[in-house]
């Protein structure tokens, strides 16, 4: 009876551990995945909260898999333990979107042509109880890194060209508090 | 010296961390084919999805998936992803090794058929090489674009994918000769319906034309 009881309790113990690592490297995956992609596009863009451009997908392209070719990418990783950010977004007459992700990969807002139009976009974005600048939309992250995403829709050469040069008038400050 | 005692002991403790190994893992494996089950959506029309891509109300397993195979993903109502697949679902042998269908096959015709518009700011299909990036071909061609397609006159249209040009094909996604490949299907900012039942939704059709 007494080795019975012993049998049960270490298998029941070794399962649990089993299930708790588990639990553990799953749970923890996705910030692994994140702390690692935000890492290699602040050394692309020369820091956190600049914006680095990637030219348009095509076959010899590799920086993530299954690149959409007509979409051009461009990425920022936010830090906002220093304080908030303004950004400032050029308005644009086709298909774009902001896609703001926190550090454990959930997308938790978007911003973009379905939201706000043609419209030149002025958002604040935050993280806890940051003071947000009076007179724009503001974003409060869950977390206090994350990445932006942005993609444009580029339906030829010509107009790669123009957002291209568009894009680089994005601009991102600490807001002042 | 040891006694009869330990020696019992130590036998029940050895069997007993055998057997929660062996447990730990079993359990740990029906979880993961349920939990890749309950993600996997299947479109009758030849397509494959997975359910909430990016969403913020996922629990951990589904989170660490989408970190897996699409981080960065956007959520439906920005972007629908399917993938189009050749043949039925692989079932419960499929998703234990990881595949819940038949990727698409080098040297096999295959013609994607739309009978219209899919109500969406736009949408397009892409084609990936086995190991996930845009395949190399002299066209350089790697996507259709909706505005891209060239149509009926009903607007219906036909993407015919293949290794070469078919002589009746109106849109033509040059295909790898062998290996595996895959097409996705990108839907921007889709119309609800579209989302509501992606196992029902009537999407275009993939057809496998001929091949071995």
């Amino acid at each position: 009876m007494k080795s019975r009881k012993r049998f049960l309790m270490i298998s029941g113990v070794t399962a649990l551990v089993v299930l708790l690592s588990a639990a553990a490297l799953v749970g923890g995956y996705p910030h692994r995945q994140m702390a690692m992609a935000t890492e290699g596009m602040g050394e692309r863009a020369g820091g956190p909260n600049r914006f680095y451009h990637e030219v348009l997908p095509d076959a010899s392209w590799r920086t993530i898999v299954r690149p959409s070719p007509d979409l051009v990418y461009s990425a920022l990783a936010y830090d906002l333990r220093t304080g908030p950010l303004v950004i400032e977004l050029p308005g644009h007459d086709d298909y774009w979107v902001l896609q703001f992700v926190a550090d454990n990969t959930d997308s938790w807002a978007y911003v973009g042509s379905r939201t706000h139009g043609r419209a030149p976009v002025h958002i604040a974005l935050a993280h806890g109880d940051q003071a947000l600048p009076a007179g724009m939309d503001g974003y409060r992250s869950p977390s206090p890194t994350g990445a932006l995403i942005l993609r444009y829709l580029v339906r030829g050469k010509d107009e790669f060209r123009e957002i291209d040069r568009k894009r680089r008038t994005i601009k991102v400050v600490g807001a002042v508090e | 010296m040891a006694s009869p005692l330990s020696i019992t002991a130590l036998r029940d403790s050895l069997l007993g961390v055998l057997t929660g190994l062996l447990t730990g893992v079993i359990v740990l494996l029906a979880i993961v084919v349920w939990q890749a089950d309950r993600l996997t959506l299947f479109n009758p029309n030849g397509w494959m999805t997975a359910r909430d891509l990016g969403s913020t109300e996922t629990d951990p397993l589904t989170k660490a998936f989408i970190a897996r195979i699409g981080l960065f993903a956007n959520s439906a109502e920005e972007a629908l992803y399917l993938q189009a697949i050749d043949g039925e679902p692989l079932g419960i042998a499929g998703l234990l090794r990881g595949r819940p269908a038949r990727r698409l096959q080098g040297g096999v015709r295959y013609r994607i058929v739309g009978a219209g518009d899919i109500p969406s700011a736009w949408y397009s299909l892409t084609l990936y090489d086995a190991d996930e990036y845009l395949y190399p071909n002299a066209e350089s061609r790697w996507a259709f674009r909706d505005e891209e397609l060239i149509r009926g006159v009903d607007g219906s249209w036909a993407v015919d994918v293949a290794p070469e040009r078919p002589a009746d094909a109106r849109n033509w996604l040059p295909a790898p000769h062998e290996g595996e490949f895959s097409v996705t299907l990108r839907i921007y900012q889709p119309d609800p319906l579209v989302y509501a039942d992606l196992t029902s939704y009537d999407l275009p059709r993939v057809f496998r034309v001929e091949g071995p």
